[in-house]
Parts: C-alpha cells; sequence; structure tokens
C-alpha cells in the first residue's frame, strides 16, 4: 500500500483513528494533518499516492501561507457527506460559509499569496473562494487603479487607449 | 505594497471571469494582454459558466411583447417575428418574419432557444399551431440562417401554454398525452394530476414544477440528467401565502442566497426562504408584468 510510506502517525479524532500526512513548507515548517484534510489537495494527494518517507515537501508554498491553507482545508474536510435537504446539512452549510466569509478577511498581498498556494496545491474551492473575494475587491475601481494593484505596465499608446475608451463607451453608458 | 503578485495567467483565468460584464468592459484598457483575453471565446464561456442569474422586470416597450429568456438572452415579439436582445451587452437583433406571420391560420405559437455550444451560436425554435392541430416547427440559427427553415413537428402534442427550457444541448417541452393521467371511478373520469405546472430551469437543472392551486408547490429536479432521474427538490406550502382558492404560482429560479423567487398568477412576486419556510413579498406589479431570468454575459448575439 503506497499510501502508508508517506504516512507518518495516527491521531485519534472522534473516537475513531486517522490517517495523517506531514506537509512541510518552504521555510521547512512541518505540519501534521489528516490525510482526509490533505487530500482536498490535488497535488498533495498525487504525492500521497506516490509515496515517499519524511514528510510532503511544498517549496512554493510558505508555512504562514500553508497554515491557513491547512485551515480551510481541515474545516472542509470534517463536513460529512451532506444527506441532501436535511436540516443539519443546510446549518453545516451555513457554518461553511461564515468560516469561509472570516478566512477571507486578509489583505490583498495575502490573498493573493493565497491564490497562488490554491493553485499549485490544486485546491479548487479555495482557489474559487480567494479569487471571487479579489473580484469583488476590484470590482468598481478604474483601470489605471488595477495597474496598480498588480504591479502592470500600461502598454497602449495614448492613442490607441482613446480609441478604446471610444469603443467601449458604445458598449455600456 | 507595490503590486500584488500573481502571475498574469492566473488573473485571467481565475479572477476576471468571476467579474461583472461592466467591469470586465472597462478593464480592457488595463493592458494589450487584458484587452485581447476579454473578448475571446474561452474567456466569455469562463466567465458565462459562472455568471449567477438574477431578475429583472421588463420594461414595457411599445409593440413588444416579452417571450422568453434564459441565462443567455432576452427574446422579445414583435408584430413580424422576434427580437433577440442581450442586455450586458447592450447586442439587438431583429430576425427575419417568421413563418407563422404569413400563416393567416396559425393561432398560436411558442418559442424555446438556447445556445448551442458545439455550434457557438444561438438556435431559436418557433412552434405554431394552426386550425385543424396542425402544427408547423421553424428553426433559425442566429449568425447562420438567413430565413426561418421548417424542419420536423415534434412527434407529440406540445404543450402551448409551457415554457420550454434548453439545457445539455436539449430543448425541452412539456407533451400534452404524456401527462394526462386520469382516474376512472364510480363511472366518472378525472384527472389525477394537479391542473398548473410547468418546467424550468433552475441552479441549472431541469425542473418540473407542480402546483396544487391555493395548497402545495412541488419542484422536482432532475439531478442526474444522463439517466433522466427525477427527485423531489423542494415543497413548498402555499397556505402561508395566504393565497386565495384557485390561485397557484411557479418558482422563477433559486437566487445565490439561496431564496427562491415565485411569480403567484395574481401578479404578487414573493421571495420564499427554504432554510426556515417564510414568505417575503417583493412586489405586486399586477398580471402581465413579465420578469426575465437572465445572467449577465459578453457572448455575442451573432455567436462566435
Amino acid at each position: 500500500m503506497a499510501a502508508a510510506d508517506s504516512c507518518d502517525g495516527i491521531s485519534t479524532s472522534g473516537g475513531g483513528w486517522e490517517k495523517t500526512v506531514t506537509l512541510v513548507s518552504s521555510d521547512d515548517a512541518r505540519f501534521e494533518v489528516r490525510e482526509a484534510a490533505a487530500s482536498l489537495s490535488q497535488t498533495v494527494r498525487r504525492m500521497i499516492r506516490a509515496g515517499g518517507d519524511g514528510g510532503i515537501p511544498l517549496p512554493k508554498v510558505d508555512a504562514r501561507t500553508l497554515s491557513t491553507v491547512l485551515e480551510y482545508c481541515n474545516k472542509h474536510a470534517a463536513v460529512p457527506a451532506p444527506a441532501p435537504e436535511s436540516s443539519s446539512a443546510e446549518a453545516a452549510a451555513v457554518d461553511l460559509e461564515w468560516f469561509d466569509k472570516e478566512l477571507m478577511h486578509v489583505d490583498l498581498a495575502t490573498l493573493c499569496s493565497l491564490i497562488r498556494a490554491a493553485d499549485y496545491l490544486e485546491v479548487a474551492g479555495l482557489l474559487d473562494l480567494t479569487c471571487k473575494t479579489v473580484a469583488d475587491m476590484i470590482k468598481s475601481k478604474t483601470a489605471e487603479e488595477i495597474r496598480q494593484m498588480f504591479g502592470i505596465q500600461n502598454d497602449f499608446t495614448p492613442e490607441e487607449e482613446e480609441q478604446l475608451s471610444r469603443e467601449n463607451a458604445g458598449v455600456f453608458e | 505594497m507595490e503590486g500584488a503578485s500573481i502571475p498574469e495567467d492566473l488573473i485571467i483565468e481565475k479572477i476576471l471571469p468571476w467579474l461583472p460584464a461592466k467591469s470586465l468592459v472597462r478593464f480592457r484598457s488595463v493592458c494589450k494582454a487584458w484587452n485581447y483575453e476579454i473578448p475571446t471565446r474561452h474567456f466569455i464561456e469562463l466567465h458565462r459558466e459562472r455568471s449567477r442569474p438574477k431578475i429583472d422586470l421588463m420594461p414595457w416597450m411599445q409593440g413588444y411583447r416579452f417571450v422568453a429568456s434564459s441565462r443567455h438572452l432576452i427574446v422579445l415579439g414583435y408584430r413580424n417575428g422576434y427580437l433577440l436582445s442581450n442586455p450586458a451587452t447592450k447586442d439587438i437583433l431583429h430576425l427575419p418574419p417568421a413563418s407563422w406571420y404569413k400563416a393567416r391560420d396559425t393561432y398560436i405559437h411558442c418559442t424555446g432557444f438556447g445556445f448551442v455550444s458545439s455550434l457557438g451560436k444561438y438556435k431559436l425554435v418557433s412552434v405554431s399551431f394552426g386550425t385543424g392541430d396542425t402544427c408547423t416547427c421553424d428553426v433559425f440559427t442566429v449568425g447562420i440562417d438567413d430565413s426561418w427553415r421548417t424542419c420536423k413537428s415534434p412527434p407529440f402534442p406540445v404543450s402551448t401554454s409551457h415554457s420550454m427550457p434548453y439545457l445539455n444541448a436539449n430543448l425541452h417541452m412539456l407533451s400534452l398525452g404524456s401527462i394526462d393521467f386520469s382516474g376512472f371511478k364510480d363511472e366518472i373520469w378525472r384527472v389525477l394530476l394537479p391542473k398548473e405546472f410547468e418546467l424550468r430551469e433552475m441552479r441549472g437543472f431541469l425542473c418540473f414544477v407542480c402546483c396544487i392551486p391555493g395548497r402545495t408547490v412541488d419542484v422536482w429536479m432532475m439531478r442526474d440528467y444522463a439517466n433522466g432521474v427525477w427527485s423531489k427538490y423542494l415543497v413548498i406550502d402555499g397556505t402561508h401565502l395566504g393565497i386565495k382558492k384557485g390561485l397557484y404560482g411557479f418558482p422563477l429560479e433559486v437566487m445565490s442566497d439561496g431564496r427562491i423567487f415565485i411569480e403567484m398568477d395574481d401578479g404578487r412576486w414573493f421571495y420564499f426562504d427554504p432554510k426556515d419556510g417564510s414568505f417575503q413579498l417583493v412586489g405586486h406589479p399586477g398580471r402581465g408584468a413579465r420578469n426575465a431570468v437572465y445572467a449577465e454575459n459578453l457572448v455575442p448575439i451573432l455567436g462566435f
């Protein structure tokens, strides 16, 4: 069983035995997590399957970012497969929504680190959540404000810029 | 900090598709890469997948009537035929007169339409009924056809008073034949099915709504489209609506906060919150006011 090779420890939770894995951040911090939570990351899931010992190295994610990602994974993996339309499933969904909202109370730089991490680790839910949050932050900004936020160079000539704003003026009031 | 660092492709592929259409048009002037990517079919489809439907009250326009809407487009009818509109891009297109305009004995027609992904085009189907139960079916592919093409009529009597949701590359319509379950008791035939029913697209699924006037609204959802399996999605206890006997209502769409928009046949609109079963009156515009369910998108009317 390949999965057992990377399995560093076993912990108890909720009365049952659960497999855990160790993830190692770019700055060498070690995180022990339940395998079910870590597997929300497709990247980690593949590495667990591939096996190996001494923990799973994640050289593109620092400790601070990884701890937030794992906070997300732990919470979302804890939710049992919802029995559709039951009131407890409804309550769990509301609780998760609150948790997600709280987790997104961070500055743009932190959000950007989370987006890069979620993309690299392939945590689809977190990637959507963070990207939606950034989209909400920027939707009312001007083009110039966007350039400043993301450090984008304006590569239009003044003539091109003027033509573009003329074209777009017709589309939206 | 100067410039949050995210690779450009992540911004374009993952963040921008969540933005409203208006912001996207403005952001085309951020840089050349954005100006190039935003109008591409790939990006417009990414954006369309994420766009959530909202409900717009259709403004009354002289000579036009609201025919149907989908998540993508609004169809208006006028004397000679159809007018298509994408409110997000302000794109408008008049279609050539449909065949039913010339046919004098045609008394009723209904329309279904949708965006056919494989073609990258919108397609409309107009089913019209003449005297003596004759039925004609016309098709128009926007951006390809110059005129309506007559095609094979449906092999069953199509219900004229119900909507035709287009999803999963199929146009869905109710057949009158298959839903007339009757009971024969004490030598009297009676219809066992509730009188009021409707087909809807809600949350991206095909839904069958049954309403027992003054009592309940049941919503069945085809969650498993491949196998054609219906499951009960929702039961709304209509007695709380204080509806008079004989009144009925249909849910239009599930909003992003989970509430369900319901249109009553007396012209009142409600939000129903399935979390606590409460109702909230949204408005009472009266009969005839029409709502369009529409999700903002940048799809050109002529297609790709």
